[in-house]
């Protein structure tokens, strides 16, 4: 079963047509790195996916669900907001400029939401939030508030708290972007621990490395278009288009 | 001696009116300001055109002036009001446009991104409002709202345009009676301790709220 079927996506901001028909596809344990200049829609087209964005038209099923369709003037219409709102639990996401909430501890930005919106009792969120910050890396940051934590610390607590919903599927928007270079590795690793235990994601990157090594598929964008996709190995070492050439000679040669 | 003790009760006795109305405009001014804040970053259309005229007349005309209109004007709009409900209600008002406004802001000010991820955990508009944009509101507002508090111990003093007789009137009574300013130097004084236990419970307030920082 495809975990998430986009199809024919189309999104503009104004003037700005930003996704141009944009189909893909991704099945369950699928690691998908999407890469791409910068502007080409890229992490528009994962807020799209968890409907931080609306789209203009398409369709997108989730876990064979749909969140949106087309109807027959070709027009897209959401689902009912209840519906929605269960769909997209099914969806953890990381953002690049990691959006913890300042005023709780890491404890507490994890536990929030399991507690508030899952109900779940405090002391069993706790013992799941204890467990996955072993797995992150952070139990003896338990306690502390996201401005005594460095970069790569803030977006392990990220994922974490992101975990904590128990998601099928994990999106990544440029997580590692905003970090010092020597801090990206923690965060990758984790990401890296994830892709083993199978877990379904899309990772929108900047980090070839990460790409060609953990993902399944990469996905090549540029200008709202799919220029190009398929196993790391084929587009890393034998890109059939001009643009993903270009663009690939461009960032490898850093 | 004695008549430093005397006149000190009889502004004691005005102080206790300062204080009620004082207590009484904060405590109902605060969820009314944060209310109508609440409404206008809503972005519903025909409430936040209600809500920008009532702040418009509440910022745009003299306190005073609201003051005489409540407690003058409205009984010939069938309104008849006591001399400390009449100023109650004004300062309500008017503080709760200024309230209304500096949170207004403090919400605004709180990252897209809080809104986002509060969002992609599944919490409602209502939960992301009460857990996470308000938390931090509360310690970006605190200083402009300690400023508004400071004012309102000395606005207090306009009741005297209608009759009530608090800590500045029971002073000046005094100050007429005797021949004698010292009552004025002994309101100042009370005004100072009034500001400055303010100003301590907004220092401790604050230094509370940027434990995280």
């Amino acid at each position: 079963m495809n975990m998430i079927r986009a199809i024919n996506i189309y999104k503009r901001f104004k003037d700005l047509e930003v996704l141009k028909g944009i189909s893909l596809e991704i099945k369950k344990g699928e690691v998908v790195a999407i890469i791409g200049p910068s502007g080409s829609g890229k992490s528009t087209l994962l807020r799209c996916i968890n409907r931080l964005e609306i789209i203009d038209r398409g369709s997108i099923e989730i876990e064979g669900e749909p969140m949106v369709v087309t109807d027959s003037s070709g027009k897209s219409r959401y689902v009912k907001e209840s519906d929605i709102r269960r769909i997209r639990k099914k969806m953890g996401m990381v953002f690049q400029s990691f959006n913890l909430f300042p005023h709780k501890t890491v404890l507490g930005n994890i536990i929030e939401a399991p507690i508030i919106v899952n109900g779940e009792k405090k002391e069993d969120a706790i013992r799941k939030a204890e467990k996955l910050l072993i797995k992150v890396g952070l139990i003896d940051k338990r306690d502390s508030y996201p401005s005594q934590l460095s970069g790569g610390q803030k977006q392990r607590v990220a994922i974490a708290r992101a975990l904590a919903m128990n998601p099928d599927i994990m999106l990544f928007d440029e997580p590692t972007s905003a970090l010092d270079p020597e801090l990206t590795g923690e965060v990758l690793k984790v990401m890296k621990d994830l892709a083993q235990e199978h877990m379904t994601m899309l990772v929108v990157t900047h980090e070839m490395g990460f790409a060609r090594e953990v993902a399944d598929r990469v996905v090549f964008m540029d200008n709202g278009e799919i220029i190009e996709e398929g196993r790391p190995e084929d587009i890393f070492s034998n890109p059939r288009h001009a643009r993903t050439q270009a663009f690939l000679s461009q960032v490898l040669q850093m | 001696m004695e008549y430093i003790i005397k006149i000190t009760q009889a502004i004691l006795e005005g102080s206790l009116v300062t204080l009620k109305l004082f207590f009484t405009t904060l405590a109902l001014s605060i969820p009314l300001g944060l209310l109508v804040a609440l409404v206008r970053v809503s972005n519903k259309k025909v409430v936040k055109y209600i809500t920008d005229a009532y702040i418009w007349v509440a910022r745009g005309t003299p306190l005073l002036l609201q003051i005489f209109f409540v407690f003058y004007g409205l009984p010939s709009f069938g309104i008849v009001l006591d001399r400390f409900p009449a100023a109650a209600v004004a300062f309500v008002l008017n503080y709760a446009a200024y309230f209304a406004e500096i949170f207004r802001a403090g919400i605004q000010s709180i990252d897209k991104g809080q809104y986002e991820s509060a969002d992609v955990l599944g919490m409602t508009y209502s939960q992301t409002m009460r857990r996470i944009i308000l938390p931090q509101m509360v310690k970006r507002v605190l200083p402009p709202v300690s400023n508004e508090v400071i004012t309102l111990v000395k606005d207090t003093a306009l009741v005297n345009s209608i009759g009530m007789v608090d800590l500045l009137r029971a002073a000046n009574i005094a100050v007429i009676r005797d021949f004698n300013i010292l009552p004025f130097g002994i309101a100042a004084v009370f005004y100072l301790l009034m500001t400055l236990v303010l100003t301590r419970i907004f220092g401790r307030l604050e230094r509370k709220f940027s434990l995280h920082e």
